[in-house]
């Protein structure tokens, strides 16, 4: 009898080693599993915002037929800077949420005048804290003579 | 109190195999859960980036079809030019006219440009497609205006349609209202 109760409780040793060892692996793989989807949704919903906030651009700028003009339509602190060919590069900077922001900046939109002639283009460049390009687009408006 | 001894000595007794198939109950489950999850992420970010591909076409046809346009407007303003010396050496001296012909001729030769020209009424309307993607193109007429009017042209549509036909020729029963 007490040699029967010796070998169940050492089975349910081994048996519970067994099942920590294989949760803990199984875990491991299910973690990285849900780790990659809440990457892939992290950069879904970035990639959605930053589309959305070249799209308001390209708009207000089509709409103003200037480019300054129509930054300030929807943009609160705009920093402009001499960019290359004498054109102007208007920055707008992001926090991780996608809220206008002077201090933290996670993204960065980066809208290039290179208006040519009676030809205005603007370049909208959307880039992460770390240079990568999130989004970008180019945009034109003729204004007639 | 033996019959409750032996009762506890039952229900808490050690058993083989139990935690094993909790474990593994647990383990599908999250696994189930965990696929689900990559699943729909994968899914919103193929819809993210075809959204974002449909955005950057448009914009390109649509930077296209404005340089299109000024090229156009160049074409009316070089026309204009032409029939404002009109008056002293042109045939009739009619400088509507002359500006109606230069305008013609300077558009009928534009590739891509469909020119629905009225000799009678004087009267142009110019438009052209410029393709968005395989299956959208982007749509734009502009009616060209009398010599004397300051404003040269005035669009008469920029409007995005589609190349593929949607039309079906199955016939559907529609809902009849009772009259």
């Amino acid at each position: 009898m007490a040699r029967t109760g010796s070998f169940k409780t050492s089975a349910f040793f081994v048996e519970m080693l067994v099942v920590i060892l294989f949760f803990a692996f199984s875990s491991a793989i299910i973690s990285k599993i849900f780790i990659t989807a809440h990457k892939q949704s992290e950069i879904s919903v970035n990639h959605s915002r930053a589309t959305d906030i070249a799209t308001q651009v390209a708009e207000s700028i089509k709409a103003t037929s200037n480019v300054e003009d129509g930054l300030s339509l929807i943009f609160q602190s705009i920093q402009k800077e001499g960019g290359a060919n004498g054109g102007n590069v208007y920055i707008v900077k992001f926090d991780s949420d996608w809220n206008e922001s002077d201090n933290e900046s996670k993204f960065t939109a980066n809208i290039s005048d290179l208006t040519d002639g009676n030809l205005i283009i603007a370049r909208i460049e959307i880039k992460d804290d770390s240079g990568g390009e999130v989004f970008a687009v180019t945009t034109s408006k003729y204004i007639a003579r | 109190m033996r019959t409750l001894k032996l009762g506890i000595r039952r229900g808490l007794g050690i058993s083989v195999g139990g935690s094993s198939i909790v474990m593994i109950f647990v383990v599908l489950t999250l696994t189930v859960f965990a696929t689900l999850s990559v699943v729909t992420a994968s899914a919103d970010l193929r819809f993210a980036k075809r959204s974002g591909r449909a955005t950057t076409d448009y914009y390109s046809a649509d930077s296209r079809a404005e340089r299109i346009l000024m090229q156009i407007d160049d074409e009316l303003l070089a026309a204009k030019d032409i029939a404002s010396r009109a008056d002293k050496d042109s045939w009739d001296g009619n400088r509507q006219k002359t500006y109606f012909n230069q305008v013609t001729a300077r558009l009928i030769e534009f590739e891509g440009i469909e020119l629905d020209a009225n000799f009678e009424e004087m009267t142009i309307r110019a438009g052209y497609d410029v393709p968005i993607n395989d299956e959208k193109k982007l749509e734009v007429s502009l009616i060209v205006n009398d010599y004397n009017d300051d404003i040269r042209y005035i669009l008469e549509y920029w409007r995005v349609v589609l190349m593929t036909d949607i039309s079906s020729d199955e016939e559907h029963e529609l809902w009849q209202p009772n009259k």
